[in-house]
């Protein structure tokens, strides 16, 4: 399994789902779905990015409840990867 | 503007190689799906047709040889309507296919069949074969032809299935539509032909609806549920109270499933009898709109009606007929990816 | 008779260089997550439905009772070859997976227009084997019909037909070039 860093995992979520860098860059407790989102990301984006992280990571997300605890932020995506890491 | 009406079938799916074989093994409880494997440790539930043969294509020409006699499509010069949104996938995994030609396979098609007519292809996703009827049906009654003949094609490949499981939209059981524990669709390959006719035979194909809607891609609307229903009801002359039966789209999913009970129920307060085929051979997507018709007016004709297996989620306050109903009027629907909603209405003259 | 009116055309062939640029212009946004193919389409869409007069700063006209008719040789096939290559693992990234069905780019089309109706879409090496048989289910609201092509040169050509009783039309050209011709106003179809 490879290690990702909040860089790369911002990278990785802009590239999958065709979206800009906002201004400023992400930071890592912002929300990355709902209204307060700067990135607007739907449910199809979390698809997405789910099966980006496990091809380049190996986890897989389980299911879309899970996806979406797991996506509320870089950190908790972050947390979330470390943790099935260990 | 002429009438038109279903004179012939033939389907190969995964209950059977033929409309005879499907309703025995129907009557009989159907089958379990079987494993496809679409990646290193990864399968899914899928029902395949019991044919096995090692050459992609010598088996899909196999298949659509037999299912176009069993419609008793004779005269080759008549307008041929391919529906398949998954081409020849199938052939490419297994490294048979020459080149990336989608048009090929269509033409290997025509060849097979030795077809002398016009040739289309319509390719919608899960609606193709739904669209194809609704394009022959207009190409009939406004008189461009006598005869039509619709063949729906979806056949074995990993790629479908991986995507539809990359998706999130898989069940990994047998499905179970509209039951509380639903837990999404397994997908199948199926075979259908319809032949179309002006000449009177007992089903009368009423009329129909497609109605896109952008605003999911990858899944339906109520409102669009509605919509469709209303314009295949105006297109078909019928009103609500007139449809004895709706043969669902309800493949299992979690989501689709009730939106299109929500969006039915707009137009029928009172629900008629409701049926799905999607727990017997899976959703064949391009093929499904002509091989559930198949299959749905050959059980009516036979008098054959697949059991209910398990219970409805009391939520939806609606089930599946237990029985065969007294069918005149039905409606077939089907939904899917890239927003589209589409029915055909059937009138069965006894 | 069959008469059909041509009230607009895009004739995209190939779209001009800053085309991704006038696309976004039209939708108000940058497209995004539904591929070169299906924007080659919303954009000859676009561009037709202007020219019919029927869309103006993302609102359009076009009847609920129209048909979309959309064709194609090959659709968004290099999307599909992508995303075959990338399923070799059992898991295509689902928006390639969505890319690659050519009915997408009508669901796209449709959110454009804030549109919901009758679209389907054929593979053909024949573009007016798709207009005769729009043409032939005769819808009252006519006929948006489009031929598009990412093979370079990329081309997005479209005509908006409307059905139209006179009599003397001219015959359906053989060609969609000839049909492309801003000197042609209408044609018949037989029967």
């Amino acid at each position: 399994m490879t290690n990702i860093s909040l860089p790369d995992l911002q990278h990785l979520i802009l590239e999958a789902c065709d979206k800009e860098e906002p201004e400023g860059g992400l930071s890592p407790d912002e929300a990355l779905f709902g209204p307060e989102s700067r990135l607007e990301l739907d449910s199809l984006d979390a698809l997405q990015i789910s099966v980006a992280i496990q091809k380049r990571t190996g986890i897989r997300i389980a299911d879309s409840k899970e996806t979406r605890r797991a996506m509320a932020s870089l950190q908790t995506l972050a947390d979330y990867l470390a943790a099935q890491r260990t | 503007m002429n009438e038109v009406f279903l004179a012939g079938c033939g389907l190969a799916c995964a209950l059977g190689k033929d409309i005879p074989s499907a309703l025995r093994m129907l009557q009989a409880g159907g089958v379990a799906p079987q494993s496809l494997s679409v990646g290193p440790a990864l399968a899914w539930p899928y029902f395949a047709i019991p044919d096995p043969q090692p050459d992609w294509y010598a088996r899909a020409r196999h298949l659509c040889q037999q299912v176009v006699m069993e419609s008793s499509a004779n005269n080759r010069n008549i307008p041929l309507f391919i529906a398949s949104c998954s081409l020849n996938i199938g052939a490419f995994e297994d490294g048979t296919a020459p080149e990336e030609d989608c048009l090929q396979f269509s033409e290997m098609l025509t060849e097979w069949l030795a077809w002398q007519g016009p040739v289309y292809w319509i390719s919608t996703a899960c609606t193709s074969s739904s669209n194809a009827i609704l394009a022959a049906l207009s190409c009939l009654r406004n008189g461009h032809a006598q005869e039509a003949l619709v063949l729906g094609v979806e056949l074995i490949n990993r790629y479908t299935c991986a995507g539809f499981g990359a998706m999130q939209l898989l069940d990994t059981r047998r499905p179970r539509p509209l039951a509380a524990d639903r837990a999404g669709l397994v997908l199948g390959e199926a075979v259908a032909a319809l032949r179309l006719s002006c000449e009177t035979s007992p089903w009368r194909i009423c009329g129909g609806a497609n109605v896109v809607d952008g605003c999911d891609p990858a899944g339906a609307r109520a409102e669009a549920v509605s919509q469709m229903c209303q314009r295949a009801l105006a297109d078909g002359g019928a009103n609500a109270d007139d449809i004895d039966l709706i043969k669902l789209q309800a493949a299992g999913s979690p989501g689709n499933d009730p939106i299109e009970l929500e969006g039915l129920r707009e137009i029928f307060p009172q629900l008629p009898s409701l049926i799905s085929f999607k727990a017997e051979i899976g959703h064949t997507l391009g093929a499904s709109g002509a091989a559930e018709l198949a299959l749905l007016t050959a059980c009516i004709d036979q008098r054959i009606w697949p059991a209910a297996r398990y219970a409805t989620d009391p939520a939806f306050n609606a089930g599946f007929a237990p029985r065969l109903p007294a069918v005149r009027y039905l409606m077939s629907n089907i939904l899917g990816f890239g927003g589209g909603h589409a029915t055909v209405i059937l009138e069965h003259r006894s | 008779m069959n008469g059909w009116q041509i009230i607009g055309r895009s004739a995209l062939n190939p779209p001009p260089d800053n085309w991704r640029q006038a696309l976004a212009i039209r939708l108000g946004h940058k497209p995004r997550r539904i591929g070169t193919w299906a924007e080659l389409v919303l954009y000859g869409a676009l561009c037709c439905l202007e020219n019919a007069g029927e869309f103006t700063s993302s609102a359009s006209t076009l009847p609920a009772n129209a048909l979309i008719s959309l064709a194609s040789p090959r659709g968004p096939m290099q999307a599909l070859c992508d995303s075959l290559v990338e399923a070799q693992d059992g898991q295509p990234l689902p928006l390639g997976f969505l890319q690659g069905q050519a009915n997408q780019a009508l669901a796209h089309l449709c959110k454009a227009l804030n549109w919901q109706g009758d679209a389907r879409y054929l593979t053909t090496r024949h573009p007016l084997d798709a207009l005769r048989l729009a043409c032939q289910s005769r819808p009252k609201g006519g006929v948006l019909l489009g031929w598009v092509s990412e093979d370079e040169p990329a081309s997005s050509q479209w005509l908006r037909l409307v059905p139209a009783t006179a009599q003397r039309f001219a015959p359906l050209p053989a060609t969609l070039a000839e049909l492309m011709d801003t000197s042609l106003n209408s044609f018949t179809l037989e029967g």
